[in-house]
């Protein structure tokens, strides 16, 4: 089974890149890179495939759906889980819709962040990547 | 703790040391949004900014141990999302927010737990912690005394407002250092974000005098010290997740008192419906007593004049109905209610029942819940 060893974290506040960081380097297994922005991490996708990707719903420039839509549009179909601090039924249901892994709601605790990481990704494993 | 586990402490702690000297500059942001508003010349750009500034907020703040932060922010987003040109509003809920960043700048909460915290009061909170050295007053006669265990003044300013004006408040700013005071106390909050106040150890802060049997209170922003705390301490432990609202824990700490001061008696000679009982009662912090027949049943209501009675009505030495005569012919127990339990589900014992006085007549087999559930409802008790 394929394993989920790294992940790039997506966000445009330096405070959670550091703690979505720090809290999946010390469970041992993840490799975590990250970027501040959409158009810096469809950049690091031209030349890395990480096997999952967190990203921040709202951010300056292009936002979350914004770049997930630049993805999908440029073939690339790594498994994408949205963080956002608007966890209202209505924009979790369209963030799934549009073929997200799930949804982290912020603040997250981070202690169980990365067992919680691990379930989505092993739950989007049951389908196509980038799927709706 | 693991090695791996102390890394992870530390580093977070480093994080939070960090984003606490952040605070600095978001107070220094929303001054400038307040001074905007306060002038009237709020502009469209302007909240744009504070939006967004709240926003980073809302999803930092508590992740970093800092949930008034995201608390406040998440108003304040609101807000300027129903108006962002609405500058009285928008001027109160920032001034909030900004004295959330200062309690939080001036207590150094989350600090290192070795480093001992020793809050100044923040202007906008008064004193947090009364260490039990300092002569506290005496309780007043009529109201319940609260033990607190915190190191946060926003905890702090929580409990005050919602219990100064009515109960005593001794605080401790660890578990290692709560004692049970002189008078007796009703009810124990603990904030585990505080430093020396780790869920794991309220198994030993329970087996300390006059604390084994106190209700507690909760509060945590951590679901995982919520799980350990509930695992630890059981039925007597209700966790409250942060934020916490003034009504909500008001709500709660005036459930789990009433509930203290609960007693029932049950009256039953079958020992597995006694268990039953037993265990629904418990869950919700009855003081129990059992009598497994009619004399027992008289001997416990009066010695312990318990809120409510539950009584079979088939029991040896006096049987159920005549105990309900002589309860409600007693000055001393007429006014207890009492819920008569019986197989017999004739409508003529039903009606002869009630007339002797019983609150409710519940036919075997019942559910424990519908009991429990009818008794809250006798007592009039919430939920």
């Amino acid at each position: 089974m394929k394993q989920l060893c790294h992940i790039l974290c997506v966000d445009d506040e330096e405070d959670i890149q550091e703690v979505v960081k720090l809290c999946l380097e010390m469970d041992g297994s993840f490799t975590i890179e990250t970027c501040p922005g959409g158009a810096e991490a469809l950049a690091f996708l031209t030349h890395t495939r990480p096997d999952l990707i967190l990203l921040d719903v709202m951010m300056p420039g292009m936002d979350g759906p914004a770049t997930f839509a630049a993805m999908k549009a440029r073939g690339i179909n790594v498994p994408v889980i949205f963080m956002t601090a608007r966890v209202r039924g209505a924009e979790v249901s369209q963030y799934l819709d549009m073929g997200a892994a799930g949804v982290v709601p912020k603040p997250f605790d981070p202690v169980t962040l990365a067992d919680e990481v691990r379930q989505l990704w092993t739950a989007s494993l049951a389908k196509p990547p980038g799927a709706a | 703790m693991s090695t791996v586990g102390q890394a992870f402490d530390s580093a977070l702690e480093g994080l939070r040391t960090r984003y606490l000297a952040k605070l600095a500059e978001t107070a220094a942001e929303l001054d400038k949004l307040i001074a905007f508003c306060d002038l009237d010349a709020l502009t469209p750009d302007i909240a744009a900014a504070a939006a967004g500034l709240a926003h980073k907020l809302i999803g930092s703040g508590q992740t970093l141990g800092f949930p008034y932060v995201s608390r406040d922010a998440a108003v304040l987003e609101t807000v300027l999302a129903a108006d962002p040109l609405q500058p009285v509003v928008i001027s109160k809920v920032a001034k909030q927010l900004k004295a959330s960043c200062v309690d939080y700048m001036q207590s150094g909460t989350p600090s290192s737990s070795s480093a001992p915290l020793s809050p100044p009061p923040p202007p906008s909170a008064p004193p947090p912690v009364a260490a039990i050295d300092e002569a506290p007053e005496p309780p007043p006669l009529a109201g319940p005394s609260l033990i607190a265990i915190h190191a946060d003044p926003m905890v702090g300013r929580l409990l005050d407002d919602v219990f100064a004006s009515h109960a005593h408040i001794v605080t401790y700013p660890s578990i290692a250092e709560a004692v049970a005071p002189a008078y007796p106390a009703s009810l124990l909050i603990v904030d585990l974000d505080s430093p020396g106040s780790q869920p794991n150890m309220l198994g030993e802060l329970r087996s300390r005098p006059g604390l084994a049997e106190l209700p507690i209170l909760a509060l945590t922003g951590q679901r995982k010290s919520a799980a350990v705390a509930r695992a630890i301490v059981g039925t007597q432990l209700e966790a409250l997740l942060k934020p916490v609202t003034p009504i909500e824990l008001d709500s709660r700490a005036n459930a789990a008192l009433q509930r203290r001061r609960l007693s029932v008696v049950i009256g039953d000679d079958d020992r597995i419906v006694r268990e039953l009982l037993k265990a629904r009662f418990e869950t919700q912090g009855y003081q129990i007593h059992l009598a497994h027949d009619g004399e027992d049943v008289m001997t416990l209501a009066r010695a312990h004049l318990p809120s409510i009675i539950v009584l079979d009505r088939e029991m040896p030495k006096i049987e159920g109905l005549k105990v309900l005569g002589m309860l409600k012919a007693d000055p001393a127990t007429q006014h207890i209610p009492v819920i008569m339990l019986t197989s017999k589900g004739q409508a003529a014992e039903i009606s002869e029942g009630r007339k002797a006085g019983a609150a409710d007549y519940m036919i075997k087999p019942f559910a424990p819940d519908q009991v429990l559930a009818r008794a809250s409802q006798i007592l009039g008790l919430p939920g």
